[in-house]
């Protein structure tokens, strides 16, 4: 399912654990990462283990940001997350940079689930890229595996790296944040957009997430229950965009269009890729719900 | 009596869990559990049976374990014990 | 002829001796100085030293430092019967405990009033604390050092008691511009050296929510609010005092403004944001029966709009028309709702008396749209629940329960319902939300309660609602 805001959650806050859902996000990304200090990690790691397997989320998709695999607690952040028989979260995993992260990853996932007798492959990757390098190197990091789902920008690292600037709908970040629609359009997956950490600057936060859309993003990170309704917001198809996504699917499917592969629609030309986009927008939680 | 660890903090919705081992109990072979919320006699059977689960399957040879508790819910008290048993056990420099 | 002024030393003493009051007498006060009042404990000082005991004392609420003067009355012998609207620690502690010797009464503001208009609990004195008289004798709570605003509550008790005290620490040197409480209503005027705390007047309940849940909350009660159409020119409004409430008044305001309706009137506890409302010419009238804060105080003063109203006028039942009854929308705030849709304002899950019933079950009765909004949970107590501990609003006059875990609406408004769906509100039977909660946190197990009753809850026309039993209570620490 294609989200249009994942909330951050501190995975050591048991009052925002249990909230965390009720703020209208489609997703909740629980955080082992930056939001745990060094000396909390393993009581955070339970906490997010104990929630993942009682706790009700009610729709939103999960998904668990995981320390870096540069770190030594990586290792026993999946093995605990993991452990749920019955829910799996998304893995996000930070800061990667090359293939071989990914593949470091799959592998111990993939012993994982071996020992639990789970059908291999059940859990999926969304890769956040936040460096220079890792930019470099989109296409080849989310085609690496089959696990990967989609991909995130986390544009604080990279600036931090580069030198850019981080204002909203910041020029300089159109390079990095194009390069990864680009790779993401190209692996047929899903993007994320960074998160916007001025979480009481409303416009900045509009004027970001609109550029982000612009360039193709399907959605956004969000650091504070507050901005989770303007990116549902910005990132839910418009009424025209529905209206259209609807003509191209009558048309595709009412021409018989599929043994041709192609059909018209006012005068242009549609095909799969086309109708491809029209069924996500179809699909977006905002249009499904009636928003 | 033993180094105590602790998981959780006294925050509204959490739970401030000590665990020591105490070597005057050696000869007891369970936990000695107390537990100190405002909400005890609204759920105390339910924080008793999330502390207990949280140490099935855990080394709890005389140890005490005390909750103080914030309204936290039953999973939060069981990641809170099993937290705390994983610095005890790693503390003693069990496997 | 002018009323005496009685001052120094010994003044309070010899104006309750000269009031007449003796052994069983009846006593009333106003609690419109809320957390920074003085003047109950000095009084009830003053009538432990003249010995006189078995008070009935009758309060339009108690709490703050008031309530710890009210505990040691009843302790020493004191006081023996207590009627209030409401009550906070330490003294709640001793009702429930069972330390006052006859139950308590707990009655609504316009029950309260119902209840002195008619006789039914008359007033042999009534203390009414004044921020200010003049020399005449006339007096007003928003002139003096010590304003607190309206005396909507005094003002009952001053018309209808054998005798009237009023208290004050300020004398003013011209006519009072503003009379609230005139000469000819006063016995006796004290002047001492402070009434209270005016800093403290706005205090406990009066708190603006505003963390993202309570946002949450209070945006869905908006969209109920729209959706049912009961927002519209000319509307009567009210919202309670407690934090959501607040910020569902003020996001109501911010759009009013954008879709340019004026609302008729805005009553109940004045607040700063009320006051804005009015100034902002978003509602024509702002009838004042308790003044919250100090903006809300200079505005009962200043604004021909900002009307002070007693709380008969208010709420009482046995008059023919009342503010309530002409509310077209009332908020609310509860300690708990039950499935039944009946509020709980008075107790807390466990049994402690924390609240107040206040005027909701007033205006819940009067409001043609009665909306109660609250967290679901308050850390892990659910707040809906099957059945609720004291019931002070009977469900009947419940309309809509706003949480962020879900919105219910009462099964006889099929309606309104109907236009929530319309307006893509989704709605969730309330057993379902409480089966849900319950799924969270567990079931909580009901506090034992003993045999003694120790309160009685009546509804607005003097019927028993409910009774408070005694349980066995820790004593608060802070």
């Amino acid at each position: 399912m294609t989200c249009r805001s994942w909330l951050y959650c501190p995975g050591n806050d048991p009052g925002k654990i249990t909230q965390a859902a009720l703020y209208g996000a489609d997703g909740i990304i629980l955080d082992l990462e930056d939001s745990v200090a060094a000396e909390e990690k393993l009581d955070a790691r339970e906490l997010v283990a104990e929630a993942l397997r009682s706790f009700d989320f009610g729709e939103a998709q999960l998904c668990v940001r995981i320390n870096s695999l540069e770190t030594t607690w990586w290792e026993e952040d999946l093995r605990a997350i993991l452990r749920s028989p019955d829910r799996v979260p998304l893995v996000r995993i930070p800061k990667v940079e090359s293939p071989e992260t990914v593949a470091s990853a799959a592998a111990l996932v993939a012993e994982i689930e071996r020992a639990a007798g789970r059908q291999p492959g059940t859990v999926r990757f969304q890769c956040i890229v936040e460096t220079p390098r890792g930019v470099e190197k989109a296409y080849s990091i989310v085609t690496s595996s089959s696990r990967i789902d989609s991909v995130s920008f986390g544009a604080e690292d990279y600036c931090a790296q580069t030198g850019a600037s981080r204002s909203p709908a910041a020029k300089a970040l159109d390079f990095a944040r194009s390069r990864l629609v680009n790779a993401a359009g190209a692996a047929a997956i899903t993007v994320y957009d960074t998160v916007w950490g001025a979480f009481r600057d409303m416009e900045g936060l509009r004027d970001d997430a609109k550029r982000a859309r612009e360039i193709g993003f399907d959605g956004k990170s969000a650091v504070h229950p507050d901005q989770v309704a303007l990116i549902n917001e910005i990132f839910t198809p418009s009424e025209q965009e529905r209206s259209w996504a609807k003509r191209v699917i009558d048309a595709f499917d009412g021409e018989g269009a599929g043994s041709r592969g192609v059909a018209a629609v006012e005068g242009q030309m549609i095909d799969a890729p086309v109708v491809a986009r029209a069924r996500r927008i179809l699909a977006s939680p905002g249009v499904r719900d009636g928003g | 009596m033993g180094t105590a660890v602790r998981s959780g903090t006294p925050a509204k919705h959490d739970a401030l869990v000590e665990i020591i081992r105490d070597g005057e109990r050696s000869t007891d072979t369970g936990a000695a559990i107390t537990i100190d919320s405002p909400v005890a006699p609204l759920f105390g059977a339910y924080q008793r049976a999330a502390v207990e689960a949280g140490l099935t399957g855990q080394p709890v040879r005389a140890i005490r374990v005390s909750v103080h508790d914030n309204h936290a819910l039953d999973f939060v008290l069981r990641a809170r014990v099993k937290a705390a048993m994983r610095k005890l056990v790693l503390m003693e420099g069990m496997p | 002829m002018a009323v005496e002024h009685l001052r120094g030393d010994g003044a309070l003493r010899k104006a309750i001796e000269a009031s007449g009051l003796s052994e069983g007498g009846r006593i009333s006060f106003h609690h419109h100085l809320r957390y920074g009042d003085r003047v109950v404990a000095q009084v009830f000082r003053e009538i432990r030293a003249l010995g006189v005991r078995n008070v009935t004392a009758n309060f339009s609420s108690v709490m703050g430092s008031a309530c710890s003067a009210v505990r040691d009355a009843v302790v020493n012998g004191t006081v023996t019967r207590i009627e209030t609207t409401g009550s906070k620690s330490p003294l709640s502690e001793a009702i429930l405990t069972g330390q006052v010797p006859e139950p308590v009464v707990f009655r609504t503001h316009g029950g309260r009033a119902r209840a002195i208009e008619s006789g039914e609990t008359p007033i042999d004195v009534a203390f009414v604390a004044v921020s200010a008289v003049d020399r005449a004798g006339n007096a007003n709570g928003t002139d003096g050092p010590s304003r607190f605003g309206s005396l909507g509550y005094g003002l009952v008790d001053a018309r209808h008691a054998n005798h009237v005290v009023a208290i004050t620490d300020y004398v003013s040197s011209k006519p009072l511009s503003r009379v609230s409480l005139p000469a000819d209503g006063i016995d006796q005027v004290v002047v001492v050296d402070s009434i209270g705390d005016s800093a403290s007047i706005s205090g406990g309940s009066l708190r603006l929510a505003n963390r993202p849940m309570d946002r949450v909350i209070a945006r869905r009660a908006v969209e109920v609010l729209f959706a049912s159409g009961a927002i519209h020119d000319g509307f009567g409004f009210q919202a309670g005092s407690g934090g959501v409430s607040l910020l569902v008044a003020r996001m109501v305001a911010e759009r009013m403004s954008d879709l340019g309706i004026k609302g008729g009137f805005i009553s109940g506890g004045a607040t700063e944001t009320a006051v804005r409302m009015i100034e902002a010419g978003l509602f024509e009238t702002l009838y004042d029966v308790q003044s919250f804060d100090d903006m809300a105080a200079q505005s009962l003063a200043a604004n021909k709009n900002h009307l002070e109203m007693d709380a008969s006028r208010y709420a009482n039942p046995d008059r023919a028309e009342t503010i309530a009854s002409r509310l077209d929308v009332m908020i609310l705030s509860a300690t708990e709702v039950d499935t039944s849709f009946a509020v709980n304002s008075l107790t807390g899950t466990d049994g402690r008396i924390i609240g107040a019933l206040g005027g909701a079950p007033d205006t819940a009765e009067g409001a043609g749209l009665t909306m109660v909004v609250l967290p679901a949970l308050r850390g892990r107590v659910p707040t809906i629940c099957r059945t609720v501990d004291t019931v002070c609003t009977p469900g009947e006059h419940v309309d809509v329960v706003v949480t962020e875990r879900g919105v219910c609406v009462h099964p006889r408004r099929d309606e309104l319902r109907a236009r929530l769906a319309e307006a893509g509100v989704q709605t969730v039977e309330i057993g379902d939300l409480v089966d849900r909660l319950y799924g969270i946190t567990g079931e909580p197990v009901r506090v034992p309660r003993k045999d003694r009753v120790v309160g009685v809850v009546e509804s607005r026309r003097g019927a028993v609602l409910d009774t408070i039993r005694a349980v066995e209570v820790e004593p608060e620490t802070n």
